[in-house]
């Protein structure tokens, strides 16, 4: 999608390392999803640099050994990028020159937990497809009405973004210019209103084909998940919930 | 401007996650079936609109966020659109995090609300469309500044240390962003869909 380059390549394929097996990819995706929430909330309460160091030289051990490349980690840095340069440039420049090292050590603290939940999430993203761990959450007691917009709207998003490029072509073709001034975002503003409009047509059509196949919101969930639970599941689970447990005791009774 | 994991304290990570909740549980509370396309879509909508590269003056460019657009559109049914769609961001293009998806959310979703309340309190003092999104638009945008600034200075008070401080930065962006971004758009927007779809506004 042009200059939003988030829309194209390997970023808007999160299955794509999904016929690969390892240890990760069999694993329950339930229990995944569980042992990652309780694993990225461990890691943001870590107060230490070195318990923060620790989690994610693990975390890219987890990721490597999960056959899982690290590119997708470099791609998906880009999106958290800018916010953490944000915070750099406040601390600093706020702060000033006093009290600079302390400024670049909460920087270092805050961009290491953010690159450690990346490098955590993608072992739930590039296992299996997301589908399935939208699947993998309509079994852990979400709001059906919730695990219905997501399926959805997941749907819809590469619907809307077709749309979205088209809309660009007929831009570009008629000779808009991309530049700040009135006209721009009168035109944006319209775009965005036509989207608006399309997708409330839609939604209608959309209902009365729904319902002539018996959707009442909440028939088809949880949804059937290609897995079943196992042992060694569980054990991956404990151990990661055990990881995280001796992380927090070092962090708050040895680094204390 | 999504917040990434990492740098909120836990118990403002904690109390997002739980007000959140609870938010969404309302919400749910009062959507019916017949509304699920509808929300789907219009999540579906939202987040690629917000995709949107908007140009500034300068070299630089911004994403609108469209809070009070989808508020006067969805009304509470706007906090599902936004959690889903900026979950869905934060899966797919890791804008945001899974901690910080509960203040996330909050930061938008009151904003949204509130910027729909307001396009329909001043229906009678002003008569322009456009200009009644063009306030709605640029106060949810402030709100969610005021709410970003916030957070982050309870999260840690070094955050809003200093003249040039994170806090400050946040606040005078949120301003530019405000007046120059989401009024126009959101009044643009709103003025197109009363053209073309007149009873989709309560108007």
């Amino acid at each position: 999608m042009g200059s939003n380059g988030q829309l194209t390549g390997e970023t808007w394929q999160p299955d794509l390392d999904s016929g690969i097996n390892s240890w990760g990819h069999a694993w329950d995706t339930r229990l995944k999803i569980i042992s990652l929430l309780i694993f990225v909330f461990g890691v943001v309460s870590l107060s230490s640099i070195y318990t923060v160091l620790a989690s994610l030289f693990l975390s890219i051990i987890s990721v490597i050994s999960a056959r899982i490349r690290l590119s997708f980690l470099l791609q998906r840095i880009k999106g958290v990028l800018p916010f953490l340069v944000f915070i750099y440039l406040g601390l600093i420049l706020g702060r000033g020159l006093e009290h600079f090292y302390d400024s670049l050590y909460l920087g270092g603290l805050v961009s290491l937990k953010a690159l450690t939940s990346i490098t955590a999430t993608l072992l739930v993203l590039k296992t299996q497809s997301l589908e399935e761990v939208f699947k993998g959450l309509s079994h852990l007691r979400l709001p059906p009405i919730l695990v219905s917009v997501l399926f959805l709207s997941y749907r819809y998003v590469f619907m809307f973004v077709e749309i979205l490029r088209d809309t660009r072509r007929a831009l570009a073709s008629r000779g808009f210019s991309n530049i700040f001034c009135r006209q721009t975002l009168k035109v944006y503003g319209e775009i965005t209103g036509a989207l608006f409009v399309k997708a409330l047509d839609r939604s209608e059509i959309v209902l009365q084909a729904m319902e002539a196949r018996g959707f009442d919101g909440r028939a088809c969930l949880p949804l059937p998940i290609n897995s079943t639970l196992q042992v060694r599941d569980l054990l991956k689970t404990f151990a990661v919930i055990l990881v995280m447990a001796v992380l927090l005791w070092i962090d708050r009774s040895v680094l204390a | 401007m999504h917040i990434p994991d990492g740098v909120l304290s836990t118990p403002v990570v904690v109390s997002g996650v739980a007000a959140t909740g609870a938010l969404t549980a309302y919400a749910a509370s009062k959507t019916r079936t017949k509304e699920l396309p509808k929300i789907s879509l219009l999540t579906g909508a939202f987040f690629v609109a917000s995709l949107f590269s908007l140009p500034l003056p300068g070299p630089t460019c911004v994403h609108p966020m469209l809070a009070a657009f989808l508020g006067i559109l969805l009304g509470s049914k706007a906090v599902i659109a936004i959690l889903v769609g900026l979950g869905l961001q934060a899966l797919l293009l890791q804008y945001g995090g899974i901690t910080t998806l509960g203040i996330n959310t909050l930061m938008v979703a009151l904003p949204a609300l509130a910027g729909a309340q307001i396009f329909y309190l001043i229906r009678g003092k002003t008569g322009s469309l456009l200009t009644r999104g063009f306030i709605s638009g640029a106060v949810a945008t402030m709100l969610v500044g005021i709410f970003l600034a916030v957070v982050m200075y309870f999260s840690d008070e070094r955050y809003g240390e200093g003249y040039f401080s994170l806090v400050n930065m946040i606040l005078f962006t949120h301003l530019i962003l405000a007046v120059l971004i989401e009024a126009p758009v959101t009044g643009f927007a709103l003025r197109y869909l009363h053209k073309a779809r007149p009873s989709l506004l309560k108007d």
